[in-house]
């Protein structure tokens, strides 16, 4: 059953999420060409490449949004509207039900990050740096002071971290709409109430735990002079940052596996 | 063979109480009528037997089965309002039923479609309202379900597609199964019941069988209804 739920999940979202990420991918392969260009050109060009820049950027941070929103109300839409009424009767157990959205919304929101990285990859590529004299020693000691590993290390630790960061962020969206649920009225306005909450107190949380160990070891001295706080402390972060994502993806995921096994109440 | 059971059924929202220490049986083969004025708890009862609603006490029981994954297997519902995925086409909607209810007939579905003049390609929210509803009760009734709890199926129909779909409930259920038919039409449905059961504020008023009601009021269930639950 749980196989039949995702076949009909990844039918009603393909068609929004595919046209979404498609979108991106030609907004990033014109990018390309135009940093190409601009990279070719002197003065103008680099006014230019800033302004592309700075809309690519907005652009992608609203393509994210809406990939994430998209798969939040979704789960909302065909859970707690009408199309409850039928979603609920289906002769399915209700972990069956979270799962089906689990595994759907998060193969795309992981998707939509992998593209986004290597939208990335591609831009820098593009814009020629790579190409300027002696760019990759200066970039693996730049990477090498600033995180503390080769950039190919520094990748795959922060491809670790955006995969799980990817389920942290599903799940909190899942669980502010699970707990808006247990509200009497105005569901939907609580599960946003809830979701800002979950937000800014797992940010707090997470800044805190992020960095104070940090700043304890540069008081501490252990650190050396100044200069050397950036030596491995990206890097270290974003070992912390995982386990912090984990815990935080483990937390909601166990409250929501709770809070899905509660009998529904449709309104 | 006792096919629902209800015990002591209550819901309440915050103070205000919905449904108050319901109790009843529903044997098979029958065709109960679910008869009360608005908000006397009709459809609060029906979605706690389908599993839409948690209730604050009591149980429900269909075929012995507590309500949940179980009782939804024998379970066919239709609810007062359309509740299918706007960009489905029909078509796909049948493929949905037929994957996840083993009782379901697409044949019949089709046929059904057929009469109805309804084209299986076309989007549900292209459709109509009243058409939207036909289509869904003809999913339901499309499954060879033990009991049939059917909401308002003919509030939002003309009174020529009324008549269809009277017919379509009688031939489609099988002699063992039970339907549950909550409605204010009663003229239009009183013929095909077997049982009736009135409900006010919650609670259960009577609940017997519609020739015996008749014998001994003298009227029908439209006029006794108007009588019991005068404004």
């Amino acid at each position: 059953m749980l196989a039949k739920l995702i076949k009909y999940e990844w039918k009603a979202s393909y068609k929004t999420l595919t046209a979404v990420n498609l979108t991106s991918a030609i907004l990033t392969l014109l990018g390309c060409l135009f940093l190409r260009l601009a990279a070719s050109s002197r003065e103008e060009g680099i006014l230019l490449s800033i302004l592309f820049i700075v809309f690519y950027t907005l652009s992608l941070s609203a393509f994210n949004l809406v990939t994430q929103f998209y798969i939040y109300f979704r789960f909302y839409r065909n859970f707690y509207t009408a199309e409850g009424y039928l979603m609920h009767t289906l002769p399915v157990t209700p972990l069956q039900l979270l799962h089906s959205k689990l595994i759907v919304g998060y193969l795309w929101i992981t998707l939509n990050s992998l593209l986004n990285l290597l939208a990335l990859a591609a831009l820098t590529w593009s814009s020629g740096l790579l190409e300027l004299p002696n760019a990759y020693t200066e970039l693996l000691i730049l990477y090498r002071y600033t995180f503390g590993a080769s950039p190919l290390q520094f990748s795959l630790l922060f491809l670790a971290s955006m995969v799980i960061s990817c389920f942290s962020t599903l799940m909190m969206g899942y669980l502010s709409i699970l707990l808006g649920q247990l509200v009497e009225k105005y569901k939907l306005g609580a599960a946003i109430g809830f979701f800002i909450a979950l937000y800014l107190g797992s940010q707090i949380i997470a800044s805190l735990v992020t960095v104070f160990p940090s700043v304890l070891q540069a008081l501490s001295g252990r650190l050396g002079y100044y200069g050397q706080f950036g030596l491995g402390f990206y890097g270290g972060i974003i070992g912390v940052v995982c386990l912090t994502q984990l815990l935080f993806g483990a937390a909601f995921y166990a409250i929501c596996l709770f809070l899905m096994q509660r009998r529904v109440n449709l309104d | 063979m006792i096919l629902l059971e209800c015990k002591n059924l209550t819901k309440q929202y915050g103070f205000h109480t919905a449904l108050s220490h319901v109790s009843l049986q529903v044997g098979s083969g029958h065709i109960v009528g679910l008869l009360g004025p608005n908000g006397s708890g009709k459809t609060t009862l029906l979605k706690l037997i389908a599993g839409l609603l948690a209730p604050t006490a009591g149980m429900a029981y269909v075929m012995g089965e507590p309500i949940g994954i179980g009782s939804k297997r024998l379970v066919s519902y239709l609810p007062d309002h359309p509740c299918l995925g706007g960009h489905m086409r029909v078509q796909e909607a049948i493929h949905f039923f037929e994957d996840f209810y083993v009782d379901f007939s697409a044949d019949c579905a089709h046929d059904m479609l057929d009469k109805l003049d309804i084209d299986p390609c076309c989007r549900i929210k292209s459709l109509s309202k009243g058409t939207a509803e036909k289509v869904q009760l003809i999913l339901t009734m499309s499954r060879q379900a033990s009991l049939y709890l059917l909401d308002e199926p003919i509030a939002g129909v003309d009174p020529a597609a009324r008549d269809y779909i009277l017919r379509t409930i009688i031939s489609n259920y099988n002699e063992n199964a039970s339907i549950l038919i909550s409605t204010h039409l009663i003229s239009d449905i009183e013929n095909i019941l077997d049982e009736v059961i009135f409900i006010q504020h919650g609670s259960i008023r009577a609940h017997c069988p519609v020739d015996s009601i008749r014998q001994q009021e003298g009227k029908s269930i439209d006029s006794i209804f108007r009588e019991v639950f005068r404004c």
